[in-house]
């Protein structure tokens, strides 16, 4: 691709469990935290999880009314925060309306948490359907005075990567001039959490929160659910360049593919995945050896992190006990729907600060997860081209490639 | 329906033009779904297990025989679809499941909740599903799930149809045309004459289109704001929709969108249709 047809990432807005800013995650996520704690906000003493990775207040956007945005529904100020945070960090905040700005958003299960959420408050929204009227993402639309058009998609914790699939092709195509895109979920609610956790897919290590993702680890147990959202503006190298914007890096390739599996496991068949990471790579033009840093989906569960690694085996080769691997779910948790947005963010800090985010509580690797893990300290690494893997209920597989600019 | 095609208006720039080559539209009240539930093993392919749509949503359902109508009724049983794509565009699917869960939660605590719940009624949950039945490896993923189902719908295939070199798109819409959890919080009231609630579900098999073909052809754009000319998403509703595919089935003159009619889809209020 050349220069000038490139698509270049020049905005990021953030809220998750290890900070509301690029470089407060970045900190966090080099630092090695954990966003992990017992569950605040509900009852959970008869969960079989009750730990996640939650956000405390999301800020509210310079230029709304703080007490009107309080009064938002979390998701909203969420969507909110990170977009407009993103538009700022673009330097395309004051003029937005003179262009035409999309918005394509993963978002998996707006309106259930909507529901939930006003059950829990004593309201019946969920037996009054004439009240919904207008979803997520045309409501954010209308309040930041965007004119491009909008979607939001899904593919459960993959969704982030279709986003900036789907924002990448707009862009190509002329329909818009600048695209926000990006995931937001939070997820973290009493309905979720029980039903992640009778589908017995959480970690059950509730006595020692920050301990309990553990992707690659032989004593994982299980994810750890988290909440929050990554944003990004794309536009045209031409367009960044023209402007002379800073640049966090090129969404250089993604691919994407079904396991026409099961909706909830895996496919002990890793040709699906394989095809997904490999279209990525062909997208970008790179070959598998001249990846720097793979992100890898990795969610702490016992069948899925060796799944991955399978994929990884065949799709690298020998190539796959050099390049560094790691998780960084095991410091966020695993944002669902927003995950693949976060973890490309992470993508793009080892890309700026040249180091890798390790992969926490990785104290005993499972020997079938042989890989080059950057275990529990984070690792000086040039990075010029990373991998995002991420995969998903419903059997999907998506991969992103990113490129320093 | 509402949306008028320009047909005057040639393709641009940011135009996909797509061959519609076969569609499907089924509208099911809640006694016509326990039967199918048995029988959702394919037109084409391998059968899937008895339980396959076990804990399926209604509008899974519908959205799935919507789909293998479209196989039997344009004969597609010829044409491979394991590379594929999948788009479902639910309209608020899980409603009626998640007040029963609800209820169940304040009753029963956190353990009485269903472990199919969140599996079965995300927005995943339709393409999902349809891509497990049919075999197809392509990609898969849900859209909008609200009331802009439809137009975010068409405006993510057209999107996924241009840039991935796919050999064609499902696009899977569904909803019900009246919300069953209107009963489930007062009861049936036949005094009111009410319509019982029907789940529709609409299927839409999508190629790039062929200079030569002989199919319907739907050209999809994403239309500045305020533009005249351009039908607005407003009109796109799951409902208009059905009744132009079905009525297009006797008349193709119906939907009028063969020999390079468009469908620009508008993204905001106030415009009116050229035709």
């Amino acid at each position: 691709m050349s220069r000038e047809t490139a698509i270049w990432i020049t905005g990021v807005g953030a809220a998750t469990p290890l900070g509301n800013t690029y470089k407060e995650l970045a900190d966090n996520l080099l630092a090695g935290r954990s966003g992990v704690r017992a569950v605040q906000g509900f009852d959970v003493s008869e969960h079989p999880s009750q730990i996640g990775g939650q956000i405390d207040n999301i800020p509210c956007p310079s230029g709304f009314e703080p007490s009107e945005f309080a009064a938002l529904h979390r998701t909203e100020q969420l969507v909110l925060w990170t977009c407009s945070s993103a538009l700022r960090d673009a330097g395309w905040w004051d003029r937005r309306q003179e262009m035409r700005v999309g918005l394509v958003l993963g978002v998996g299960a707006e309106w259930l948490i909507l529901w939930e959420s006003d059950a829990i408050r004593g309201g019946s929204r969920i037996y009054q359907p004439e009240q919904d009227t207008e979803g997520l993402v045309e409501i954010a639309r209308r309040k930041l005075r965007l004119s491009g058009p909008t979607a939001s998609v899904s593919a459960a914790c993959a969704s982030g990567n279709y986003a900036l699939a789907q924002a990448r092709r707009w862009l190509e195509l002329g329909w818009a001039d600048v695209v926000l895109a990006g995931a937001c979920d939070m997820a973290v609610t009493p309905m979720s959490l029980a039903g992640f956790g009778n589908l017995r897919a959480l970690s059950r290590r509730n006595h020692e929160p920050h301990l309990a993702s553990r992707p690659f680890d032989k004593e994982r147990d299980g994810f750890v659910m988290g909440e929050g959202g990554a944003v990004f503006v794309l536009e045209t190298a031409k367009s960044a360049q023209k402007r002379s914007a800073k640049v966090y890096g090129e969404m250089a390739g993604c691919g994407a593919s079904s396991d026409a599996y099961n909706m909830v496991m895996p496919s002990p068949d890793p040709e699906p995945a394989v095809a997904a990471m490999r279209q990525a790579l062909d997208d970008a033009g790179v070959a598998p050896e001249a990846i720097d840093y793979i992100n890898a989906h990795a969610t702490s569960t016992p069948v899925g992190d060796t799944s991955e690694v399978r994929v990884l085996e065949k799709v690298f080769g020998s190539a796959a006990k050099r390049i560094p691997v790691s998780s960084t779910k095991s410091m966020t948790g695993h944002l669902l729907t927003a995950a693949a947005a976060v973890e490309a963010l992470a993508c793009l800090v080892a890309m700026e600060r040249n180091t890798i985010p390790p992969t926490i509580n990785l104290q005993n690797p499972d020997p079938e997860c042989a890989l080059c893990h950057v275990a529990n300290v984070a690792k000086p690494h040039k990075v010029r081209l990373a991998v995002s893997n991420s995969f998903g209920f419903g059997g999907s597989n998506t991969c992103l490639v990113l490129r320093a600019v | 329906m509402n949306v008028s095609p320009l047909l005057s208006a040639p393709p641009d720039r940011g135009t996909v033009c797509c061959d519609l080559i076969g569609h499907g539209v089924v509208r099911l009240s809640a006694e016509e779904m326990p039967p199918l539930r048995q029988k959702a093993s394919p037109p084409v392919g391998e059968p899937v297990p008895l339980s396959f749509l076990k804990h399926a949503d209604e509008q899974t359902v519908a959205g799935l025989f919507a789909v293998y109508q479209a196989i039997e009724n344009f004969n597609l049983h010829h044409v491979t679809f394991a590379d594929w794509g999948v788009l479902g565009a639910p309209r608020f699917l899980g409603r009626a499941s998640l007040a029963h869960a609800l209820q169940r939660f304040a009753d029963e605590g956190a353990w009485g909740l269903s472990p199919h719940l969140v599996p079965h009624r995300s927005l995943h949950a339709l393409s999902g599903t349809v891509s497990q039945a049919l075999k197809i490896h392509g990609p898969n993923f849900g859209v909008s799930g609200g009331p802009s189902a439809v137009a975010e719908g068409l405006l993510a295939t057209a999107a996924l149809l241009v840039g991935d070199r796919l050999p064609g798109v499902w696009l899977v819409m569904t909803g019900w045309e009246r919300e069953p959890v209107l009963e489930l919080e007062s009861g049936p009231n036949p005094t009111k004459n009410c319509k019982p609630p029907i789940c529709c579900g609409i299927a839409l098999a999508l190629t790039a289109a062929h200079a030569d073909s002989k199919n319907r052809r739907l050209d999809l754009t994403a239309a500045p704001v305020g533009l005249r000319g351009y039908a607005t998403r407003d009109f796109l509703t799951l409902e208009s929709l059905a009744q132009t595919l079905i009525a297009g089935r006797a008349n193709d003159e119906a939907w009028r969108l063969r020999c390079g009619g468009w469908l620009a889809l508008h993204h905001g209020a106030g415009t009116e249709n050229r035709s």
